[in-house]
């Protein structure tokens, strides 16, 4: 992944190499991943038959009951 | 029917009585997945139907007796999915709402013995028919077969599908494409690896492609494999991109064809009427046809056994090195870079109508004869 930095932000921090290290860490930090853990860490709101019911699971299966529809 | 989140086997959240019923449920979150797996005869007269905040997910899997799929409506913000129980005579509707942009389709993993007909209504021993006649582009399709055999995918005709992905390839599962004639059906499609024996060919799956519709040869998902296809018909203006290295039995373009192979493949036969582009090594074991054939400086090298092509153009770039094994006729013959019949048995003839050798072109016919 690259970084476009502006010219001035580099001679800003082109002495601060501890700062630098620190933005470049977090700039090339996997966003998907950060995305993806927060999909899966928030809860979900589903609303069934008029009743909202929170999940931590991003996914409901519908299944075929003991009623024949 | 049954609601339970995370896993069909998880806790029953809720259960819908009503045999008459619209059973709603919904999601204001982004990227839910509601996976759909009641058979026709158990969905509701009213359908189920979903709905989520953005980029959610219907997935509808096929019943064991739902022989038939077919995307009965779709717009930008809705659309409907059938399945029909051909044996009870009984269809299921699933229908989608705003925030569902992805649909996924499977197939009920039968074992079949023959091929659905189009427009008819499946045997008992037939596989499944998945129809998808129209699908607006913002939806993206994914058709998943599984083990099932003889399923029939039929994607446009009525409108177009774009961008639709389908992993297949069992055992003679067949992919058609067409277009409405303004605009192009497009999908990826994942025949798998074969029959894990030989050249993995064997298992009569089939592509199809009408009406300028164009399928992508790739792999789908991470397991490396090649991708393996008995017979490719490329007609009325079809594209075929080969992308993936593949192995394919039987290559048939007619004259408005266009086939193009991106990724080193094995063809054991190309009956080449259209236009063919070959941009990566690749063996070819026999190329006929009346159409022109090039193989352009990436496709170093590359073989071709036997060429039969009296009215047909070869065209071999500048970089292309081809060798030719066996006796082959050719009607024009434009070698730009290097055409070799050098490691073809002594004596074997090479008969060509029109030639032309560029200044960086080497016709090399070692111990054989022009």
């Amino acid at each position: 992944m690259f970084v476009t930095l502006s010219r001035k932000f580099c001679a800003l921090i082109s002495n601060r190499k501890s700062l630098r290290t620190e933005i470049l860490k977090e700039a090339t930090a996997p966003m998907f991943e950060i995305l993806e853990d927060r999909r899966l860490l928030s809860t979900v709101t589903f609303t069934v038959a008029s009743t909202s019911v929170n999940s931590s699971a991003a996914s409901v299966y519908l299944t075929q009951g003991s009623n024949p529809k | 029917m049954d609601v339970r989140y995370g896993s069909q086997f998880g806790t029953i959240q809720h259960t819908f009585t009503g045999t008459a019923d619209t059973d709603v449920i919904t999601s204001p979150s982004s990227g839910v997945i509601f996976n759909q797996l009641v058979r026709a005869a158990g969905t509701p007269d009213g359908g189920i139907t979903v709905s989520a905040g953005s980029s959610g997910t219907l997935e509808v899997d096929a019943g064991p007796d739902d022989q038939i799929i077919t995307v009965t409506a779709s717009t930008s913000i809705s659309g409907s999915v059938q399945l029909t129980d051909t044996s009870a005579n009984v269809d299921g509707i699933s229908s989608y709402g705003a925030g569902i942009s992805n649909l996924t389709l499977r197939t009920n993993n039968n074992i079949a013995s023959t091929q659905p007909v189009l427009g008819g209504t499946p045997a008992s021993t037939d596989g499944t028919l998945v129809n998808v006649p129209s699908l607006v582009a913002a939806t993206t399709l994914r058709i998943y077969t599984g083990a099932s055999t003889y399923d029939l995918i039929r994607l446009g005709g009525t409108e177009t599908v774009q961008n639709a992905q389908i992993s297949t390839g069992a055992g003679h599962n067949a992919v058609m494409l067409y277009t409405d004639g303004d605009d192009s059906t497009t999908a990826t499609i994942d025949f798998g690896a074969g029959s894990g024996s030989g050249n993995g060919l064997g298992l009569g799956n089939e592509l199809d492609l009408f009406g300028g519709a164009t399928a992508v040869l790739n792999q789908i998902g991470s397991t490396s494999h090649t991708v393996v296809v008995d017979t490719v018909n490329v007609n009325g203006g079809g594209t075929l991109d080969v992308a993936h290295a593949s192995t394919i039995g039987d290559i048939e373009v007619d004259s408005l064809g266009t086939v193009v192979v991106d990724a080193a493949s094995t063809i054991i036969t190309l009956n080449n009427n259209g236009t063919t582009h070959v941009q990566a090594p690749s063996t070819i074991s026999t190329l006929t046809g009346d159409g022109t054939t090039e193989f352009t400086g990436t496709a170093n090298p590359s073989t071709v056994s036997t060429v039969n092509a009296a009215s047909g153009i070869l065209t071999v770039d500048s970089g292309a090195t081809i060798h030719i094994t066996s006796d082959s006729t050719i009607g024009t013959l434009n070698v730009l870079g290097m055409v070799d019949l050098n490691g073809s048995v002594v004596g074997t003839p090479l008969a060509v109508t029109a030639l032309t050798i560029d200044s960086t072109g080497l016709l090399d016919i070692g111990k054989s004869f022009l």
